[in-house]
């Protein structure tokens, strides 16, 4: 395989663009993880495009981030399925089981602990 | 953080796309909630954080924009935003920078603000700009290249200003 090809072919500048077929994809991330000249060259076009894409930014107006921040918690949580919050409240009512029953070993260990050291005191004053 | 280090960057893709202020908002609002929930499926080795962020902007904005042609029975009249009005943030355009857009002829820069900023398809681009599709690819990496060899130049005078 002739890499320096494969790289001035433009293949990649698509790939990075995300214009590329799934296949030719697919064929794209193979070659990175065999080649590394193609995975730094990969890098290098994202990183020319992500200084230009700064380059050419406009300022997104305060109000978005206001909103966006305000209904997060609210959207993030409608977008739960019903089976998902049903799943949570089935792990949390069993998390708080295993809490119980963790407690409850510790005590009765703590318990039997000091009964076994009192009944040792007793038999050596016997 | 992740907002505020990229919300300007998607910002300037989405409103050049839909060119209304309005929608552009409400993209980039849900923009950032599928980057939010979607962000474990992000692969670090398929795209840099950036790229992968801004192809679900692009995505996003293009759906919205297909959407209101739609509603507006291809009416694209109030899609009438000028490239005066989408005025990039000063804050990101220092000297270097700036150059660095001076420095590209048009062909390269038109082809990388419709490829990159616009969502345009290869093939799209072809037929706007009546170029034959093996240019288009080729003329895309030699754009990219001045891109990136400006780019080393602007990390070279960035070490000497600070070793000065």
């Amino acid at each position: 395989m002739d890499i320096k090809k494969y790289i001035e072919s433009g293949i990649l500048e698509l790939f990075v663009l995300g214009q590329l077929s799934p296949e030719e994809e697919n064929e794209v991330q193979a070659m990175q993880s065999k080649y590394i000249e193609i995975q730094r060259e990969i890098h290098e076009i994202s990183m020319g495009l992500e200084k230009y894409g700064k380059l050419k930014a406009i300022k997104a107006p305060p109000s978005v981030s206001k909103q966006l921040f305000e209904n997060l918690p609210l959207k993030m949580f409608e977008q739960n399925s019903d089976s998902d919050m049903g799943n949570n409240l089935k792990s949390t009512s069993k998390s708080r089981w295993n809490l119980m029953s963790t407690l409850f070993a510790l005590i009765s260990l703590l318990g039997f602990s000091l009964f076994y050291i009192q009944k040792t005191e007793n038999e050596k004053q016997k | 953080m992740l907002y505020q280090h990229y919300s300007d960057a998607l910002y300037g893709i989405i409103l050049r796309i839909l060119k209304r202020q309005g929608d552009s908002e409400e993209v980039l609002q849900a923009v950032f909630l599928k980057i939010w929930n979607n962000i474990e499926s992000y692969n670090e080795s398929k795209a840099t954080l950036f790229t992968w962020m801004a192809q679900i902007a692009r995505n996003a904005a293009i759906d919205k924009r297909r959407l209101k042609s739609f509603e507006m029975d291809n009416n694209t009249s109030t899609f009438n935003m000028t490239e005066s009005e989408l005025k990039t943030d000063e804050r990101f355009s220092g000297i270097d920078i700036k150059s660095l857009i001076k420095d590209m002829p048009e062909k390269y820069r038109i082809l990388i603000d419709k490829m990159f900023l616009e969502g345009y398809t290869q093939q799209e681009i072809s037929d706007d700009l009546n170029i034959p599709l093996g240019t288009v690819k080729t003329r895309l990496r030699d754009a990219i290249s001045q891109l990136r060899d400006q780019l080393k130049d602007e990390k070279h005078l960035l070490y000497m200003l600070f070793l000065m």
